[in-house]
């Protein structure tokens, strides 16, 4: 094999390997880029699933916080946003009653009451919720 | 023929004028130098030309090689800056809308809604230390203590039955922490509030902060003056006793 033909072929392997190289680094540029914010470790969907079937409602009810603040989420997920909302709305409303701030109180109960409607497949999950509110506050008095 | 010269009358086969001493271009003897030498040049040429083309694939890969590791280089660099070119940009429409986010800051303030005031100032990556956005500064700060503290209870107080309650040591040492420091960082900054348009916000978060403690935590009045004034170490104890597993 001639020297010429030689180089070639080195230059032409490393051409092949460094095109690979680009080409996922390419990706992983465009795919961070492009991201969004519910797709982050932590407040991504995947996170805030584990939280409600761990039973963390507390956690999960921060996870979602942004979905109410009006970040945008995937549609097909909203479910499991609306589900943390429901926690922290429960936390919140408790203490907007207890601080004399009634009106929020009502809305807290008001946004609970909507949740529920909509979400009647998890009904189940949202007793245990109120329950796990119930027990915070008997676990003291 | 003539020398081209001086111009006087010469021979075909003379190579240099007999006048002038000029050498006679059109002479026979120069002429086949001249095809001599355009034949050399002629094949040094189709050398050369055979030369770069049995070069350029080479030469062809090389140059893809230099392009690859400078886009590699590129593509890189902006995969591991990605976040910071985000964080930037969305700073930079904050500052460009800061009017409008500035409104549902004002309303959250209003309606004590700290927790969302905190979730939007973080997902619009608000400057609170820009010109724009100066009158919610020393709040904003208060915000993030009195949220730490409220998330570390919600953390530890909403949790299932069935719930494996993983972590719950550094839930209740970080919950134990943020109480801590809310309470000392809410004594420390509410002096240098004095004459802040939100200086009522701090104290509402004072007001809330204290019914979370004692819907949650059991401690009210007398129990949470005593509760504040123990060490860390005994504050934790409590917060073990009252949260920890049943």
């Amino acid at each position: 094999m001639s020297k010429k033909k030689l180089i070639f072929l080195i230059v032409l392997a490393a051409d092949i390997v460094l095109g690979v190289i680009f080409v996922s680094k390419l990706m992983a540029a465009s795919e961070k880029l492009s991201w969004a914010y519910y797709e982050s470790d932590d407040v991504k969907t995947s996170s805030v699933l584990d939280y409600l079937e761990w039973e963390d409602f507390g956690t999960a009810a921060m996870l979602s916080r942004s979905y109410r603040i009006g970040a945008e989420v995937d549609e097909a997920d909203e479910d499991l946003f609306k589900l943390g909302e429901y926690a922290d709305m429960l936390f919140y409303g408790k203490i907007y009653e207890e601080s004399g701030m009634q009106q929020r109180a009502q809305d807290c109960d008001a946004r609970r009451s909507e949740i529920r409607k909509d979400m009647a497949d998890y009904a189940a999950l949202l007793d245990k919720m109120d329950e796990s509110l119930e027990n915070a506050i008997g676990r003291v008095n | 023929m003539k020398c081209n010269t001086c111009g006087a009358e010469i021979g075909l086969t003379d190579e240099v004028c007999p006048y002038c001493g000029a050498v006679n271009t059109q002479s026979a003897a120069h002429l086949k130098e001249m095809e001599q030498y355009k034949d050399k040049s002629k094949k040094t040429k189709g050398k050369v030309k055979e030369s770069i083309a049995a070069n350029i694939p080479i030469l062809v890969s090389a140059l893809i090689l230099v392009l690859l590791v400078i886009g590699t280089g590129v593509s890189s660099y902006v995969a591991e800056n990605a976040s910071l070119f985000r964080h930037r940009s969305s700073r930079a429409e904050a500052i460009k809308k800061h009017e409008e986010y500035s409104q549902i800051l004002r309303q959250y303030l209003k309606d004590g809604d700290y927790a969302a005031f905190s979730s939007f100032k973080g997902y619009h990556v608000i400057p609170e230390y820009e010109e724009e956005y100066k009158e919610f500064e020393k709040v904003c700060d208060m915000v993030g203590i009195y949220c730490r503290a409220m998330n570390g209870i919600e953390e530890c107080v909403l949790y299932g039955a069935d719930s494996p309650r993983y972590g719950l040591d550094s839930d209740i040492s970080s919950c134990q922490m943020g109480i801590e420091n809310f309470y000392y960082e809410y004594e420390r900054k509410l002096p240098d509030m004095e004459g802040d348009p939100y200086m009522d916000n701090a104290i509402d978060m004072k007001k809330k902060m204290d019914a979370a403690m004692k819907i949650y935590l059991g401690l009210d009045g007398g129990e949470l003056e005593e509760y504040l004034a123990s060490s860390s170490n005994q504050q934790e104890a409590y917060l073990e006793e009252v949260l920890g597993n049943e």
